[in-house]
């Protein structure tokens, strides 16, 4: 016990004479080292997607600083600001009523011809000049927001209900884009809008029904439009192609009375050519020839042609009356 | 040497530490005003390094030079037209006159409260000259959303820049709504409006349908007569054609037409049900009698 005590405070003794002889020496060194220490305090570095700002005693003197790694002085003299001039930010906006709260706030916009609607609303935008963002403005995403709301309220009230839930949503986010832009730029804010999306537009619940029954009444008229169309397409070809056959048909029956005609003509022609060369035999020929094809079907009574001096049967009528 | 060391070292925190006391920055984004035992000597706008006498002689008070936000409440007006509409607007502010501001106003809180007392009054006067078709309107160019708030910003700098150094730069109305009463009655004329729409969609589709049926069904007609009459001509032409070549050749021989003509007719005539009564003494039996060997007449 005794011993290791007189062996520490000669430790001790050892080890002052040893760094005494050189504690001046030690603190230059320790000095130098923290003052190198302090200038490479002023290393730093910006990355690809920011642009760096230099301010000297506050004051700005360099703008625009490149990604990369820099030097500047150290604190308390230069200070870096550094923006991300590069990345899109993405802010949503809703003029929209979530039933789950307590509702005192009306979100909705109010259209021109004085209907209601919700919408949300995506606005993508940029840091344009790095200055005016960090030096113009004090919260740069509640101006944006604010902006962008006066942009839609402005936009809205000019325009109808049917147009902006159907045909015009592309030229109102093109108005509100340029609306806000406006008020942005007039502001100084540099800030840059990259795109708006109308990501939803609803008429209020309680009028919601009503609204799906037009798009259903559009989609009925189409569809009976579509039906009538339809059956004009069915009747016209078939009107067509009847026509077609009772024309036909009318030539067919043409071209047959003409070849009939023809027929029989030439065969009376040539009946009649040889008739002349013998008249009687060849008339009387045919007479009794057509008797022979006829009577044998009919009934017959021969009687003697008068009597009681009357004529009781025109026989006239079989007979040649040559 | 150790002394003289150590002395170096001492000095050179003094230095550094009256510095510390003594220069101060004035930021970008900053005004800076000097005050003497609470009196101000000095107002300084642009950035850099300025000094002053150490603290309790001398104070640095700081000021925002950015532009900042501010929205009022949702509160009800009415327009010329005695129609009640509730406006929410943000006011884009900023000091502008930082002595002004300090003597008059403070702090921001309290700027907040100045503008809203400002702007909100103005805003209840000048909706009170335009009509309710001034805001809201399917006519683009009566929608005078943008001279209202021009005219707000205008009024408001008057009695803002001059009293209390602050400038408003846009005010710009960022909701609007309708009271809960009107609300009630715009749906009731919502739906109406819907289903007169939904009924006249459903009309117009119909007269449409009927109108294409029509045609179709006219068109449909007219075809086929237009094939009847054609038809007709053709057939008629095959019946004179026919009559024609008929008549030509039967007009050689009149007498022997009308013979065999008959004698065909003869084959058409007559059949099973038939009653033939003949006279004995017809031609045809002439050959019966014994007397009548003649051949001939």
């Amino acid at each position: 016990m005794h011993k290791d005590s007189r062996n520490l405070i000669e430790l001790k003794k050892d080890i002052l004479s040893a760094f005494s002889a050189d504690t001046h020496k030690l603190c230059r060194w320790f000095a130098i080292l923290l003052f190198g220490i302090y200038l490479l305090s002023g290393i730093y570095t910006v990355k690809t997607n920011e642009v760096g700002l230099i301010k000297r005693f506050g004051k700005l003197i360099r703008e625009n600083v490149e990604s990369g790694i820099h030097y500047r002085m150290p604190w308390p003299i230069d200070e870096v600001d550094k923006v991300k001039i590069k990345e899109v930010m993405r802010t949503e906006l809703s003029f929209w009523s979530d039933k789950t709260g307590k509702d005192t706030l009306p979100s909705y916009c109010i259209t021109g011809d004085k209907n209601i609607v919700h919408l949300k609303m995506i606005v993508n935008y940029q840091i344009k000049e790095p200055k005016s963002f960090l030096y113009e403005i004090y919260n740069s995403e509640k101006i944006l927001k604010n902006s962008m709301y006066a942009a839609m309220v402005d936009a809205i009230a000019k325009v109808n209900v049917d147009d902006i839930l159907t045909i015009a949503k592309y030229r109102f986010q093109q108005d509100i884009m340029r609306l806000c832009q406006e008020r942005l730029d007039f502001l100084g804010t540099g800030l840059e809008i990259k795109s708006v999306e109308l990501k939803n537009i609803e008429p209020p619940s309680e009028v919601l029904p009503m609204f799906k029954d037009v798009v259903n009444a559009r989609e009925d008229a189409s569809t009976m439009i579509h039906d009538a169309e339809s059956y004009s397409n069915k009747i016209i070809p078939n009107a067509q192609a009847e026509a077609a056959k009772a024309i036909s048909q009318a030539q067919a029956y043409k071209i047959k009375k003409i070849a009939y005609a023809q027929g029989e003509t030439r065969k009376f022609l040539k009946i009649l050519k040889e008739y002349k060369k013998a008249e009687d035999i060849t008339g009387f020929r045919l007479h009794v020839e057509t008797l022979e094809k006829v009577m044998p079907k009919a009934k017959k009574y021969i009687t003697g042609s008068h009597i009681n001096g009357k004529e009781i049967a025109n026989t006239k009528f079989f007979i040649n009356s040559q | 040497m150790k002394t003289g060391n150590k002395f170096l070292i001492i000095m050179l925190v003094v230095i550094v530490g009256l510095s510390f006391l003594i220069f101060y920055k004035v930021d970008e984004r900053e005004h800076v005003i000097i005050t003497q035992f609470g009196q101000p000597v000095k107002t300084i706008t642009d950035p850099g390094l300025y000094y002053k006498w150490p603290d309790p002689v001398q104070t640095v008070n700081r000021f925002e030079k950015r532009l900042m936000l501010y929205k009022t409440r949702l509160i009800e007006y009415l327009t010329q037209d005695k129609k009640n509409i509730i406006v929410q607007c943000f006011v884009c502010w900023r000091i502008d006159n930082s002595l002004g501001f300090f003597q008059a106003v403070g702090n921001n809180i309290s700027a907040t409260k100045k503008i809203d007392d400002i702007v909100c009054a103005q805003l209840g006067s000048i909706l009170g000259n335009y009509e309710m078709a001034s805001i809201i309107s399917i006519e683009k160019d009566s929608v005078k959303i943008k001279e209202i708030e021009k005219a707000i910003t205008e009024n408001s700098n008057k009695k803002t820049i001059d009293s209390y150094g602050i400038k408003i730069k846009e005010i710009g109305i960022c909701r609007l709504a309708l009271p809960q009463d009107n609300v009630e009655s715009v749906y009731k004329r919502m739906k109406s409006e819907r289903e007169s729409i939904a009924n006249k969609y459903r009309a117009e589709g119909r007269e449409k349908a009927d109108i294409i049926r029509s045609e179709a069904n006219k068109i449909q007609s007219d075809i086929l007569s237009e094939a009847y009459k054609d038809a007709e001509i053709i057939k008629g032409e095959g019946d004179a054609a026919a009559t024609k070549i008929y008549a030509e050749a039967f007009e050689k021989d009149s007498a022997f037409y009308k013979f065999i003509r008959t004698l065909e007719s003869y084959k058409r005539i007559i059949d099973d049900k038939t009653t033939v009564v003949l006279s004995s003494k017809s031609d045809l039996f002439k050959y019966l009698n014994k007397k009548t060997n003649k051949v001939g007449k």
